[in-house]
């Protein structure tokens, strides 16, 4: 298994340098350093072409890619052009923020996911099943701003308004109360309740109906037959050979989506006023910030690909029939 | 091993030889699918003696694992339902029963062993542990002492290095031993009555033969009954008492081994015999093919079942169902078994003249 980590890694390589060559061309494509500075009346073209050949905009693609490259690789992310911080500091801090939002919110949804399909699977086509069916294809149809600003609305300022509080009970915005010292952990929860919710909806409805798939295929299977002819309980032929077998595939799945939540919050985050990743981006996308946004790239395709190879090993660990060489 | 051995049978009284243990009477089980209700088992009924060995033989999809799965209670939760009939362990009839009360029956005094081994045992649990699992739902025994009892039985069954086969997960085993783990399982608490599902139909003929080898041996050593499923005449004439006959949901004979080779009364059975490769055939003499195919277990005809594919068959045959018959000691289910001159060799033709001489008179 080692061996195979190692060669798995060794692929991801130079797929990712490839992805370089693209995101590279892609990010000075859309972005552009000094367009802010064109549209301010004060600023002399003079100045502009300075501040190019300071950045080295006027250098050959190929002799600024390459010149990027070499700075990446080292773990020189250079200095934000607008916010004027490291980078590295910056996307540290957000890819914090949103691992956080990221967990808490698979967590609460596996958790919630896996009940439900847990008992939908064991009383197939019962009102329990129909019911839960029905939710999860709404949820998984809801885009996910909506629910964010249905949950704004209600959870945050009617709730507010209805239990006549002077501080809303769940905060629509931010990870921290302005002024909060320290680690609060009760101004925490209040804020990320919110948003975790928000995402959570379409995860569970996910989550839900792929154990439930997943438990009923198991449950059909010959060895829960042999599992009942043995004469053990039903309640440890369900959890002992039903829900774990089942649970294999899940735990997969969510490997693989912690991988794509790191760059795949972008709406939720802009409508909570999270400062994640998602918000990030956005910002550096509006200031052609390329500095940010090349590395930005870079860090959600890893992770995508280091996702992808935890499921993978994962599921070797899990399933003694996979084993690989 | 100089590991104390743990005495895992608890001091069972065992009927008497030849005591009726078990006996299903008009067994009926249905399940229920897409295209309507399958009438898998329609009123089988059989009585299982203590320390025989009952064949029960019949093509592909007669319902002999459905009538399995009906004793233990194992049949699919949504689908399939016993819908009548009796089946008395002991006298008691386990078809009401919990599936609780079931608990104290299944593995510990009937256990069964599967068709497909690969897929009859959990692929993410150890071999080893699966065994002492069920030793453990059976007795007050810790962990280990169940696990070790688990090696044990391995051994016994004939797996070689048992205690570290013991460590290997079912699709790290081959065909033959996945089998023979499967049986270590099932005779873990000494079971009154063993169900072995067509344990050979995968394997290769030398490890079939020794698989069951291994059932017949173990069976006799801890004084169990066996039913054992099988398309394999063969394999019945070597270790079978008793065979029964099925065909389409329903037994048709059920007679002594012997008479069944020898004296058969039903026409299916002559076909089944016949369509059997022997060593001692002429050369050159074709297998005999029953011609036709089972009828729909959703729509089955209104008379005797085998009626359509029967060669004999009468105006009667096809509109009353005929009552089992015991006959020379056989309980056969065909209108004409009493008749003297009832036999194999009887041309279908001479019947029918007959019939009418007799009608006449
Ligand atoms: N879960 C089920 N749902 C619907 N029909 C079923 C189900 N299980 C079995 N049957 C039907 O019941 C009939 C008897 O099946 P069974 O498995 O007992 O046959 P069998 O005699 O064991 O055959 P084989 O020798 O192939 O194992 C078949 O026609 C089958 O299609
Ligand atoms: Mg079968």
């Amino acid at each position: 298994m080692v061996r195979y980590t190692v060669r798995r890694i060794f692929i991801t390589i130079p797929i990712l340098l490839v992805m370089s060559v693209l995101t590279f061309m892609g990010a000075r494509a859309v972005a552009s350093p000094e367009a802010a500075l064109r549209f301010n009346p004060r600023v002399r073209p003079e100045d502009i072409a300075r501040y190019r050949e300071q950045l080295g905009l006027d250098d050959s693609e190929f002799v600024q890619y390459t010149r990027w490259l070499g700075k990446f690789i080292t773990g020189d992310l250079g200095n934000s052009l607008v916010a004027r911080r490291p980078v590295g500091e910056m996307l540290a801090e957000a890819l914090r923020n949103t691992m956080v939002l990221a967990i808490v919110a698979l967590t609460v949804s596996l958790l919630i996911g896996v009940l439900i399909g847990i008992i939908a699977a064991v009383r197939q086509n019962s009102w329990f099943d129909y019911t839960t069916t029905g939710l999860s294809l709404l949820g998984i149809a809801t885009p996910v701003f909506l629910v964010g600003l249905m949950l704004q609305l209600v959870l945050g300022v009617y709730l507010q308004r209805w239990l006549n509080t002077s501080e809303p009970i769940f905060y629509t915005a931010g990870m921290t109360s302005p002024g909060t010292q320290g680690f609060d952990l009760m101004d925490r929860l209040r804020h990320i309740a919110l948003p975790a919710t928000a995402l959570a909806v379409q995860l569970i409805a996910v989550y839900s109906r792929y154990m439930r798939a997943s438990l009923l295929e198991v449950l059909n299977s010959d060895y829960i037959r042999t599992a009942r002819s043995k004469g053990i309980s039903e309640r440890r032929v369900l959890t002992k050979h039903g829900v774990r077998t089942a649970l294999i595939p899940l735990t997969t799945q969510a490997a693989i989506d912690i991988g794509l939540l790191v760059g795949g919050l972008i709406i939720t985050e802009v409508i909570f006023a999270w400062p994640g990743m998602g918000t990030l981006f956005l910002q550096a996308l509006f200031d052609g910030d390329y500095v940010v946004i090349l590395p930005w790239l870079m860090i959600t395709a890893a992770a995508v690909f280091i996702a992808n190879l935890i499921a993978d090993l994962l599921y070797a660990v899990l399933d003694p029939r996979i084993r690989y060489a | 091993m100089s590991v104390e051995i743990i005495d895992f049978s608890v001091e069972r009284k065992r009927p008497p030889r030849g005591s009726t243990i078990l006996e299903v009477r008009d067994l009926h089980t249905q399940f229920d699918t897409e295209q309507g209700i399958v009438h898998a088992v329609a009123g089988v009924s059989f009585e299982l003696k203590a320390g025989e060995t009952l064949a029960i033989v019949g093509e592909s999809g007669c319902g002999k694992t459905v009538t399995a799965l009906s004793i233990l209670g194992l049949l699919p939760h949504r689908q399939g339902r016993i819908a009548g009939g009796q089946i008395l362990f002991h006298g008691e009839d386990l078809v009401p029963m919990t599936t609780k009360q079931l608990n104290t029956v299944r593995g510990d005094r009937i256990a069964m062993i599967f068709q497909d081994a690969l897929t009859a045992l959990n692929p993410v649990y150890r071999v080893g542990s699966q065994i002492a699992e069920m030793i453990r739902a059976h007795r007050d025994v810790t962990k280990q002492e169940a696990y070790e009892r688990a090696v044990e039985l391995l051994d016994l069954v004939g797996i070689p290095n048992a205690p570290r086969r013991a460590q290997d997960f079912v699709h790290q085993f081959s065909g033959g031993m996945r089998q023979r783990a499967m049986i270590a399982m099932a005779i873990a608490l000494e079971p009154e009555i063993l169900i072995a599902d067509e344990p050979t139909t995968a394997l290769d003929v030398t490890v079939q033969a020794q698989i069951l080898d291994v059932v017949q041996e173990i069976g006799e050593r801890m004084d169990m009954s066996i039913i054992l499923i099988t398309h394999d005449l063969g394999v019945v004439a070597r270790i079978a008492d008793r065979v029964m006959v099925m065909y389409a949901g329903r037994h048709i004979e059920a007679a002594d081994t012997h008479d069944i080779y020898h004296a058969a009364k039903h026409p299916y059975t002559w076909g089944l015999l016949e369509s059997m490769p022997r060593v001692d055939a002429e050369t050159g003499k074709q297998l005999h093919q029953i011609g036709g195919a089972p009828p729909s277990l959703i729509d089955p005809p209104r008379g005797c079942r085998f009626a359509p594919r029967c060669a004999y068959v009468q105006p009667i045959c096809e509109t009353d169902y005929p009552e089992p018959q015991v006959v020379d000691g056989s309980s056969v289910v065909c209108h004409f078994a009493a008749r003297p001159d009832w036999t194999a060799d009887l041309d279908p033709t001479e019947l029918r003249a007959s019939l009418t001489r007799e009608g006449g008179s």
